[in-house]
């Protein structure tokens, strides 16, 4: 299913060292429009390193260096003149931790387009809002108290909130480091949804999950790390069904991770 | 299996219910010595306080408003002290939270390093110095300073301008130090949630981290504005203190409550009129802190119930 889609993003040779320790050794992947990619691994295998790169969300760390290409549209972003700021408009990410601001609803999801300017009349907000947290999967729940702060949400609506907040960028790729780790079945289930909805308006989505179950529900391809190397990916129905690479086999059938 | 009277003797053990019993009996008497300690205490400054407007004939009203604070005369108008009181801890505030603000922003989101290691010591440094040193340093510098800025304008340099920058360098330490605790307990996920929406490092600074430091924020300046409040003797040693009319300007020579206080117990006769006035300033004064602890508590209650 991936031969016909665009190539948004793909990593080649991209190396990850924090200090004098490489953390993640040259890694190419390729992601596609409109296709979620799980990355998993055991823990500290660099799933979340990795990741971080994709939006450059590495450079906020100091000691940390990101080497090799990475080609976003074509073009590599990983030189010391990419504009983080404006890539970060188009590459959203979220977080384990659900991280609503100490704002209403409302503000949450306007506060990222009220910076960049985006936002020119009351309607356009309005509207912004409303399809953001339709998207989302969050407005019925919300549609009557958008003015309240958005800490009186669950946990589940939070990290909702928070997808709604990246989708009011009008982002072509998301990434979500273990979005569901913080919640209960019933706000996975509906992240897990959402997610799967987003990806087919023909965003762009990476997932890094540990709940296998999780990679097989929402992902189109699977990744799979092991102590900083990434050692095999292709269609998340043969990775489960017919995995090659013996580290592999022994992470699916639970005898480490 | 419950245990024989001897099977205690032999451990040297009390019995669990009168051991419970006996702790209960201590800790109790602490919270009751505590409790016993501030309720004689707003009593006293209460009783003797209320004396003059129940005892001595002189009416709240005009205690509060009237403009002359002359004892030797018989007149007891507080205003001008309060005035001065309330002139001196806002302008100390005003200056101090730029540079208490800046300082942390500096410390906690730019340079952590030098900031944690060598800055934050530094002014934890001084907090410590009595206000004594700090009235002498002003006496000298802030004064003299003043003289040379304004000319004639300022007279001996003493005035409400130099009490609030004195106040002001004073307070600085307490509401630095706060203000880089209170943004070092904004998690670093806010600011990746921010990084991750494009929002650059100043926008992330200003509309995240400090909304959501606000309420310690707060805290942190009325920390300080009840010091500076409350602050007796750098005050009385920089702002002149003999006046007792109504200050005209910032550079006038002013009192506060607690110059006020502080000076005129010396001239006052146990159970004088004059004698019951500054327990009533003291009442003011004590009133004044309350009201300060109940707006740090409203707002730590309003922070906790938004972080439900
Ligand atoms: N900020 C950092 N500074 C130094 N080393 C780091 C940092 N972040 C991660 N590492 C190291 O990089 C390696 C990979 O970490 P990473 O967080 O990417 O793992 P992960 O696969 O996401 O694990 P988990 O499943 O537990 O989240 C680990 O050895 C970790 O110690
Ligand atoms: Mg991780």
């Amino acid at each position: 299913m991936t031969n016909t889609r665009d190539i948004i993003l793909t990593t080649e040779d991209v190396t990850v060292t924090y200090g004098t320790h490489e953390a993640l050794h040259p890694t190419n992947l390729t992601f596609a429009a409109g296709e979620v990619t799980a990355l998993i691994g055991p823990s500290g295998c660099g799933k979340s390193t990795f990741l971080r790169c994709l939006n450059l969300m590495n450079r906020e760390i100091p000691h940390c260096a990101v080497g090799g290409h990475i080609n976003y549209h074509g073009h590599d972003i990983n030189t010391p003149k990419e504009n983080l700021y404006e890539l970060r408009k188009s590459i959203g990410m979220v977080f384990q931790q659900p991280t609503p601001f100490r704002k209403s609803i409302r503000e949450n999801i306007l506060f990222a387009p009220k910076r960049h300017g985006r936002i020119r009349s009351k309607e356009q907000a309005d509207e912004l809002v409303e399809t953001s947290l339709k998207q989302a999967a969050l407005w019925d729940e919300v549609k009557d108290k958008l003015d309240r702060s958005a800490y009186a949400l669950s946990g589940g609506q939070q990290q909702r909130l928070c997808i709604a907040r990246t989708l009011a960028m009008k982002p072509d790729v998301i990434l979500y480091d273990e979005p569901c780790s913080a919640l209960d079945p019933l706000s996975t289930m509906s992240v897990e949804e959402t997610i799967r909805d987003i990806a087919s308006t023909g965003i762009c989505e990476a997932i890094v999950t540990h709940n296998m179950e999780q990679a097989t529900r929402v992902s189109d391809r699977t990744a799979f790390f092991y102590v900083g190397d990434m050692v095999e990916t292709g269609p998340t129905k043969q990775i489960f069904s017919n995995p090659k690479d013996q580290k592999l086999v022994d992470y699916l059938t639970g005898r480490f991770g | 299996m419950a245990k024989t009277k001897e099977e205690y003797k032999d451990k040297k053990m009390m019995p669990k219910g009168q051991l419970e019993s006996v702790g209960l009996g201590l800790t109790g008497a602490c919270v009751a010595v505590v409790a016993i300690v501030v309720v004689a205490l707003i009593f006293m400054v209460a009783q003797q306080g209320l004396t003059t407007f129940f005892a001595d004939g002189i009416g709240f009203g005009s205690f509060i408003t009237g403009q002359n604070w002359i004892p030797s005369d018989g007149r007891f108008g507080a205003l001008p002290l309060i005035v001065g009181s309330f002139s001196v801890t806002l302008l100390s505030t005003l200056f101090t939270l730029p540079i208490a603000l800046g300082s942390a922003i500096f410390v906690v989101e730019i340079q952590p390093g030098f900031g944690r290691k060598i800055f934050q010591p530094l002014v934890e440094l001084l907090v410590g110095i009595p206000s004594v040193v700090y009235g002498l340093i002003g006496l000298t510098v802030v004064n003299a300073a003043m003289r040379s800025i304004f000319g004639a304008a300022a007279g001996t340099g003493a005035g409400i301008l130099s009490g609030a920058i004195v106040l002001a360098v004073m307070i600085l330490p307490t509401v630095t130090t706060l203000s880089i605790d209170a943004l070092a307990a904004v998690p670093n996920a806010y600011r990746e949630g921010s990084y991750a929406l494009g929002c650059t490092r100043w926008q992330t600074v200003w509309h995240v981290v400090l909304k959501s430091a606000m309420p310690s924020l707060m805290t942190a300046v009325i920390m300080g504005m009840t010091r500076a409040f409350g602050e007796t003797l750098a005050v009385q040693m920089v702002i002149g203190g003999v006046e007792k009319s109504m200050p005209a300007g910032l550079l006038d020579p002013a009192a506060t409550l607690t110059t006020a206080l502080t000076s005129g117990l010396s001239n006052a006769t146990t159970g004088s009129v004059e004698y019951h006035a500054l327990w009533s300033l003291g009442l003011i004064l004590l009133a004044m802190s309350l009201f300060f602890i109940l707006i740090i508590h409203l707002i730590g209650s309003k922070g906790a119930a938004k972080h439900d």
